[in-house]
């Protein structure tokens, strides 16, 4: 890859990872740009125009305690080199806990570090008025020195976001904002859909931040075709800012609002999309007795007792639970909701621009409207205006690549229970394509698996769920780390194939 | 164009999966003649559990349609990486969809990436490289078997991914990537016993502005020792991780109510819908290192 922009430096308007020992957090770098990590609060003023990895030291801003600047530094010095190497002990046998090891006071470390005691400084003075370290082992010193080092550590490192970083920051921030999507589970989507550059791929996403669309656009390159369908008011996009996408992978892009392009899709079809006065509850409810397919697929259902008629209750306590946010609305989320500076945002990223500082994201499509037109209310979609506005022109887009050729995959990522969404837009996939549904919960996707058994147009079924576990890998010390993730959720894969017999 | 470009109608010279049900499937080259043993050309016939099929049919069918067999019918689909590493003939002990999929993700590959692969083996992994990277990115892949090598070359021309795959016979252990590659490659991949020898090498092929790199290993030994060879090299964000996947299996159950007082079995029946996991799984596939070369 030979990209024509450089990639490799910290530019304004852009966003960044900050990496401080295992913590990260993605934020976009604006003029004058503060970022409070932990309690520090950090002034990102001088990284702009240094490299990515670039090491930084927090040093104290003249006369605050806990405001910091960051200077450039050769290598992160580790706390590690405190180890004593002639002072330790075998074994611990001789390490009797009273509480009383450590004598200095937690006021007098507080002390210390309003003071402005480097970190370095700080794990010093604990280490000498230690009576154990130096009995404990040269592994328990360790420890204790990665801990505290933890607490102390004083370096940032700024990273370029990708799409690897981004989940995983994302996912372990509050799993429950992805839907419980984790890295494993997401990779699974992209190649259990057969993402192909060059191909075009039909998107429903809900309730994720955006970060399977902006997996999508990262596949695709700019080369083949994301057509993104999005719920009423709702556009998540926070992963698919934070990945700073160029104009060329945009180009695959197109997003419209679901119901404006079922409608356009499907004219004489008369489908209801909840709207807003619905209340929290997005369930799609698509009515629609001319259908056959979605009669003989409704009306079958081996697994009735499961789950019949449960999945509303269940999407509108999920509401409760995680209060649906906009990506951009932070109080103690990792994103950062300062506004961009317009002069330094890069003109080319269209679709960003309006709700930057719209703390509520009450989207009105604003990722379509640019020129300040506003959308007209989704009922005159028919009424052919003489000059339509940009959205619409989305929408006809959208139609059109869709009539002409079918989609090459489809993947569904909701809170919803989709059934009704996917007989409509299984029409749309070509033959001997897949399509992906992710739910975090098992109940509504084995329901759907029994629905989707019965049609005569998918093959395949298959229903997953799979297992991540991290290591400790150390000399004689490598063993699975503690904690593990206990779900990434569950996917049900299928291709869509010809539901006509063969020809004798 | 059958693996690197999606497409709708089966033309001769592609490759289709012939799908009998999930468990039963094959990979068939669409040859309409092939010689016998007296080296003439006769009608191509695959056997199937279902009864025969006979290849020059299958021109000008449309990918995901019915064909039909002897004493049945199938369906035709079209190739893809996943169901390639579902029927391709086995040479060497194979990578699977769960852990390409973590491979690929991990080592943030997309399209335009330079990717280099070391051992080739059965070229599974290698299909999944191809079409992240493709259209304008490269997979290099090094296998030290020769006769391996060359059959896994023919078989990329075969699916028209030699495009974007070129394939080389070699010992990277010992020789490295060669000097033709230095600071070329956006990841380094790697599947063969002694990984921690190569991470030098690997150092070498890495861009200046960085890289991923990952090996798979089954043994926790080997794991042991490409970690501190990373770590040795200046390698960040060394992880190593273990992922499987497992499929459930979805069955409508009937079972009766249980009145502890009374005598006689119920009339009374409950139902429910399980989704288990088979008996026994695949509980380890091998150990996934990733690790991070900064800029330097
Ligand atoms: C387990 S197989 C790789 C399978 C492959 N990842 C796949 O998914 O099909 C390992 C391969 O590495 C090759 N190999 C082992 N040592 C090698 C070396 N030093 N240089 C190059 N190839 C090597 C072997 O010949 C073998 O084909």
């Amino acid at each position: 890859m030979e990209p024509s922009q450089d990639q490799s430096t910290i530019k304004l308007g852009e966003y960044i990872v900050l990496q401080k020992g295992n913590f990260m957090k993605i934020h976009q770098l604006s003029k004058n740009s503060c970022v409070m990590l932990g309690r520090d609060k950090i002034d990102l003023t001088s990284i702009i125009g240094h490299k990515f990895w670039t090491n930084f030291k927090m040093v104290h801003k003249k006369g605050s305690k806990r405001e910091f600047e960051l200077i450039v530094c050769d290598k992160s010095e580790s706390l590690l080199n405190l180890i004593d190497k002639d002072v330790r002990g075998t074994d611990n046998r001789d390490i009797w806990d009273d509480g009383s090891s450590q004598l200095m006071s937690a006021d007098e470390i507080f002390k210390l570090r309003d003071r402005g005691c480097s970190g370095q400084d700080i794990v010093g003075q604990l280490l000498e008025n230690s009576k154990t370290f130096h009995c404990k082992t040269e592994y328990s010193q360790q420890k204790y020195l990665k801990k505290k080092e933890k607490k102390y550590f004083e370096y940032v490192v700024v990273l370029r976001p990708n799409i690897r970083v981004i989940a995983q920051i994302l996912f372990s921030k509050d799993p429950q904002k992805v839907l419980n999507l984790r890295s494993d589970t997401l990779s699974q989507i992209v190649t259990a859909v057969n993402l192909q550059p060059t191909g075009k791929y039909l998107l429903y996403e809900n309730g994720c931040q955006g970060l399977v669309t902006a997996v999508v656009l990262n596949h695709l390159g700019g080369n083949g075709r994301l057509i993104h369908l999005y719920p009423n008011l709702h556009y998540q996009k926070h992963a698919v800012l934070a990945m700073n996408f160029q104009q060329k992978d945009l180009d695959s892009f197109i997003s419209v609002r679901l119901s404006s392009f079922l409608k356009k899709m499907f004219p004489d079809s008369s489908c209801k999309v909840s709207g807003p006065s619905v209340g929290n509850c997005k369930l799609i409810a698509c009515e629609n007795s001319n259908d056959p397919q979605l009669e003989s697929s409704g009306g079958l259902s081996s697994s009735e007792v499961i789950n019949g008629g449960n999945t509303h209750e269940c999407c509108e306590r999920d509401e409760d639970i995680s209060p649906r946010r906009g990506c951009l609305n932070t109080d103690d989320t990792e994103v950062s909701t300062e506004e961009i500076d317009p002069a330094h945002e890069p003109p080319t990223r269209q679709f960003i621009e309006t709700s930057q500082s719209s703390q509520e994201q009450k989207l009105e499509d604003s990722a379509l409207i640019s020129d300040g037109c506003k959308r007209k209310s989704s009922t005159d979609d028919n009424d052919a205006p003489s000059k339509k506005s940009k959205w619409e022109l989305e929408v006809d887009k959208a139609v059109d690549i869709l009539s002409t050729v079918k989609a090459d995959g489809l993947i569904i990522i909701c809170k919803e229970y989709p059934i009704h969404l996917i007989n409509r837009l299984i029409k749309l996939v070509a033959f001997s394509r897949n399509m992906v549904v992710y739910s975090m919960y098992q109940e509504p996707i084995v329901k759907l698996f029994c629905e989707l058994k019965l049609r005569k147009d998918v093959i395949g079924v298959k229903l997953t769920e799979s297992f991540l576990r991290n290591y400790q890998v150390l000399p004689d010390r490598t063993h699975p780390e503690i904690n593990m993730s206990s779900s990434g959720g569950f996917l049900l894969t299928a291709t869509v194939v010809s539901p006509e017999d063969c020809p004798s | 164009m059958s693996f690197s470009q999606l497409k709708e109608t089966i033309e001769e010279g592609d490759t289709v999966i012939l799908y009998l049900n999930p468990l039963n499937l094959h990979s068939i080259e669409v040859k309409p003649e092939i010689p016998n043993k007296h080296d003439e050309l006769v009608d191509n016939v695959f056997q199937t559990k279902y009864g025969a099929l006979k290849i020059k049919g299958l021109i000008g069918q449309k990918f995901g349609s019915k064909v039909s067999l002897s004493k049945g019918w199938a369906y035709v689909l079209h190739p893809t990486p996943e169901l390639w590493t579902l029927t391709l003939p086995h040479r060497t002990q194979i990578i699977y969809s769960a852990d390409i999929s973590m491979i690929i993700f991990q080592l943030d590959l997309k399209p335009g990436c330079i990717v280099i692969e070391s051992g080739t083996g059965s070229g599974s992994l290698t299909h999944a490289l191809a079409r992240t990277v493709s259209p304008n990115g490269t997979v290099h892949t090094f296998d030290f078997h020769k006769q391996r090598a060359a059959i896994a070359e023919a078989e990329f021309a075969g699916h028209k991914i030699d495009s974007v795959v070129k394939s080389y016979h070699r010992d990277v252990c010992q020789l490295g990537f060669g000097p033709d590659l230095d600071s070329l490659a956006d990841a380094v991949f790697l599947d063969l016993p002694l990984p921690w020898t190569v991470v030098p090498h690997a150092v070498k092929v890495i861009k200046k502005s960085g890289g991923r790199f990952c090996s798979f290993s089954p043994c926790i030994e080997q794991v042991k020792r490409t970690c501190e060879a990373l770590h040795d090299s200046g390698f960040r964000e060394i992880q190593t991780m273990e992922c499987l996947q497992r499929e459930l299996t979805v069955r409508s159950r009937t079972v009766p109510i249980l009145h502890p007082d009374k005598e006689e079995e119920s009339e009374e029946k409950m139902t429910f819908t399980s989704a288990l996991p088979q008996p026994t799984v695949p509980g380890h596939t091998g150990y996934l290192t990733f690790a991070t070369l900064p800029p330097n």
